[in-house]
């Protein structure tokens, strides 16, 4: 029953994230302000963190990138689709890598500089490796040309673009980790009766979004 | 070694990058002039394109309909022979860059607004936006 509670969870959160991505990550690509930065830094990485924060289990949110990138891939409206979907689902796998040790237990953070040093680097490097990976991965699954020297040139570009993701990324884990615990664990801990239909729900409500906007 | 001390290090040298980039990327911008583009060694006016080629409408897989003037003729302009026998590096201001073949470059276009390269049969991730320039490789 635990794994369907986990599964559930996952599409919930990943609705979640592939609706703000093609609703808010669109409206700021179209408004030429650093989409991609900001979405992965304050709303990808936000979702990710609550969700490992509320559940608690790794590998969760490999899941969660993949759904969020499936549904970005099904909105063909905006930027890359192909790109950004690739993107956002590499960026669930390098939040698994950075999170994946004991050591770093989301729960167990103590202390602000500490809390803000680990959103930076995740933020950052959620944003940078998705991109990179999606500099490699797009030419490929389109069959396309990929150089190496086109994934030099760009690389500039990733390294500047990922410090605004680094920097929402800080203040993405502080907003987080200040969430008191007890309600994280009602949240976690919701009967479900309630937590079912409402997941559901919220869920359906995401797509219906998606579909309407496509 | 302690999480809590490597942590602070990592994140303040990942800001060192992202800033030391993003000047990197800023002196670029600024060394490029918007009106002209290099195209095989030679500069052209963005204006002169209009004159010179002609105009061309391309609709991408995802449905979407854009116009411009043919990147193929743009590229013919400079002059190169054989044009089909090279690999064309489409470069931004930004230094962002992406090689492509002359058979993409039939199927693209070049938007005088936003100076940027569209390509029919690529990923938008090939597409390049305000270009400084095409080099012949």
């Amino acid at each position: 029953m635990k794994g369907i509670r986990l599964l559930v969870g996952i599409v919930l959160f990943g609705s979640i994230w592939g609706l703000m991505e093609c609703v808010l990550g669109d409206y700021l690509h179209n408004a030429g302000i650093m989409a991609g930065a900001l979405m992965t830094g304050f709303i990808g990485f936000g979702l990710m963190a609550a969700s490992r924060r509320i559940y608690g289990i790794a590998g969760m949110q490999l899941g969660i990138g993949l759904v969020a990138g499936l549904l970005k891939y099904l909105h063909p409206v905006g930027g890359c689709m192909l790109c950004s979907a690739i993107a956002i689902a590499c960026e669930g796998i390098v939040f698994e890598i950075i999170w994946r040790s004991p050591r770093v237990d989301i729960n167990r953070i103590k202390g602000l500089e500490m809390k803000v040093s680990m959103g930076i680097i995740s933020g950052y490097v959620i944003y940078a490796g998705g991109y990179f990976i999606t500099h490699i991965l797009t030419p490929v699954s389109a069959s396309a040309p990929l150089y190496l020297s086109d994934l030099l040139n760009v690389a500039p570009k990733i390294l500047s673009s990922s410090t605004i993701a680094g920097l929402a990324g800080g203040l993405t884990l502080v907003a987080v980790l200040s969430v008191p615990g007890d309600l994280v664990n009602r949240i976690a801990d919701v009967k479900k009766e309630v937590y079912y239909p409402i997941a559901s729900i919220i869920s359906v409500l995401c797509w219906l979004g998606i579909l309407v906007l496509s | 070694m302690k999480v809590e001390r490597v942590a602070p290090v990592v994140a303040i040298l990942l800001i060192v990058v992202g800033i030391l980039s993003t000047l990197h990327v800023q002196s670029l911008q600024e060394k490029a002039d918007g009106n002209y583009i290099k195209i095989n060694g030679n500069e052209f006016i963005v204006s002169e394109f209009t004159e010179s080629c002609s105009e061309k409408e391309i609709e991408t897989s995802a449905g979407e309909t854009y116009t411009g003037i043919s990147l193929s003729e743009m590229i013919n302009l400079s002059g190169i022979k054989n044009p089909g026998e090279y690999k064309y590096e489409i470069i931004g201001a930004d230094g962002y860059s992406k090689i492509v073949e002359w058979n993409h470059i039939k199927k693209g276009i070049f938007s005088i607004g936003e100076k940027e390269t569209i390509f029919s049969d690529l990923p938008k991730q090939f597409w390049v936006k305000d270009v400084a320039e095409i080099k012949v490789i």
